[in-house]
């Protein structure tokens, strides 16, 4: 089956071909502010500088998070998403792994991947941003 | 803020909000508005201009709806803002009376969702949406970080659908008119996690109008004037980064800036409807309209202040949990209930001695936003 990335140009590396394609978001050239994904405009300042590309961390907090039970077109229930922030600010959302065992506590450390998240119109596999929870902070208390 | 007339509602019509493929769209929508020109004392000649919410209606919805009644060749806005299309209409409506543009208007909302065929309220092109998101998964996010940070309960929040459903009770025109208990709805059928299916809004088909006029015209014209106090009409503030999911900042400020134009406070507001399209958005919106401090909106529901009878009670129609929210009719439907609260007609569930009602309609999913828009009106007796 074919698999395809969706918005390829959110990535540093095309995460068919390379295991450590990280996020890239922008930075404003003019204001200073980082943003997910990058902006044509600067969202906060309205400047038209093209953005500033930064590689985004691999690691980020959870913040929360809901296991969807009906299906969504072209998504097969049931599917975790949830929103994950990064220390360089931005949220970005994606789907969760890990749910199947048990609740994942929120603030839990994060990894971020790329992986296949459900399928697109056309029926073609669709790879997007996945979160991995990392088992020592699983493990630990706090957070629902 | 400059001149602005008082404005009072003076006409009220509302359908039946149920699944009603068989009706057409503007069948569905032409009888309230004419309920509301009778109510009113009101001809189709004198409505000076007309404001149309509705989300799927298509263009030219309003057109299509009045020119069977009286009321082409005149100015028409057909108004589109996800869930505050009906109560932004609304704005409208009240802001061309206000202005002193027009004396008498006609606002209304309507939609057929069964023309859609069903499941979740559609979002799209949208970065979140794209990737699977869902409005039930956005606010079960917001429903798991509240129980997280302030130890709210799943069963509080499953009594706010208790709570809309034995109101609904009494409302001809709800969707439900059932009861539930609390084991039905924490046992219902998951949706998202920790939200069953009887704490999301059903879908289904409805039309509301309302028709508007200057006070001062008001006693000359026939209907049962109920004045308006306030109309904020705001939109949400996009960010990329961190957002306390638990508030709704679009509603913090739509309901400061209400408060302040009606020179009232949360403690002056005898009934309220709420944007319950999901059962942690009314629990959410408490907080945010004040009726409670931030984080207590569990301990309000305990304690029964929101029931009918209460100290402030919220959505005694049954709200968009048990009456049905056909998105663009839903803000305008709960014009009607208020106003209909504040003449006393709503038999079994008044609000006794009710003078002050609000309401509060918020909606839209997009990437970076709480809700893209947001409405409060206030009205007075």
């Amino acid at each position: 089956m074919s698999a395809k990335v969706y918005r390829p140009e959110n990535w540093s590396a095309s995460p068919l071909e390379s295991e450590s394609a990280q996020l890239v978001g922008g930075r404003c050239s003019s204001c200073g502010k980082v943003f997910f994904p990058r902006f044509n405009a600067c969202p906060s300042c309205a400047s038209r500088e093209p953005m500033v590309e930064v590689r985004l961390s691999r690691r980020g907090t959870l913040y929360s998070y809901s296991v969807i039970r009906v299906n969504a077109p072209g998504f097969k229930a049931p599917y975790a998403v949830g929103y994950v922030d990064l220390p360089e600010g931005p949220r970005v959302f994606g789907h969760l792994d890990g749910w199947q065992d048990g609740p994942v506590p929120l603030d839990t450390s994060v990894e971020i991947y790329a992986g296949p998240i459900g399928k697109d119109r056309d029926g073609e596999e669709l790879i997007s941003v996945r979160f991995r929870p990392l088992a020592a902070d699983r493990n630990s208390t706090g957070g629902a | 803020m400059a001149n602005l007339r008082e404005v009072s509602v003076i006409g009220v019509g509302m359908s039946r909000f149920a699944k009603q493929p068989e009706i057409s769209i503007v069948d569905l929508t032409q009888a309230p508005i004419l309920d509301a020109l009778e109510d009113a004392g009101v001809a189709c000649g004198q409505v000076q201009a007309a404001y149309s919410g509705s989300v799927f209606g298509g263009s030219g919805i309003g057109q299509k709806v009045l020119k069977g009644i009286g009321m082409s060749g005149i100015p028409i806005l057909n108004v589109e803002n996800a869930c505050s299309s009906g109560s932004s209409a609304f704005r409208e409506a009240w802001l061309a009376v206000a202005s002193g543009m027009h004396d008498v208007t006609l606002a209304f909302g309507t939609e057929k969702l069964t023309a859609l065929g069903g499941g979740a309220y559609p979002l799209s092109d949208d970065i979140e949406a794209d990737q699977g998101v869902l409005m039930p998964a956005v606010y079960a996010m917001r429903a798991r970080r509240h129980m997280a940070e302030y130890g709210t309960t799943i069963e509080q929040i499953a009594k706010i659908a208790v709570k809309n459903h034995r109101n609904s009770v009494h409302n001809s025109r709800a969707q439900y008119q059932r009861e539930y208990t609390l084991e039905e709805v924490l046992n219902s059928r998951m949706i998202a996690d920790p939200l069953t299916i009887l704490h999301c809004c059903p879908t289904g088909d409805g039309a509301a109008a309302v028709i508007l006029a200057a006070t001062e015209m008001a006693h000359r014209l026939g209907g049962k004037p109920v004045k308006v106090r306030a109309s904020v009409l705001q939109s949400g503030l996009f960010k990329n980064d961190f957002r306390d999911m638990t508030k709704s900042d679009l509603s913090y400020r739509t309901a400061a800036a209400a408060y302040e134009m009606a020179g009232l406070g949360p403690d002056d507001i005898d009934v309220a409807e709420v944007h319950d399209a999901f059962t942690i958005g009314e629990l959410m919106y408490y907080e945010a309209l004040g009726f409670c401090a931030p984080g207590d909106g569990g301990r309000l529901i305990d304690e029964g202040a929101t029931e009918i009878g209460g100290r402030i009670a919220v959505n005694p129609s049954g709200g968009l949990l048990s009456k049905g929210h056909p998105v663009g009719a839903t803000g305008v439907a709960q014009i009607v209930e208020i106003v209909s609260q504040l003449r006393g007609n709503c038999g079994p569930r008044q609000i006794a001695g009710a003078r002050i009602g609000l309401t509060h309609c918020t909606g839209g999913g997009v990437a970076g936003f709480d809700h893209i828009a947001c409405t409060i009106h206030v009205f007075e007796q």
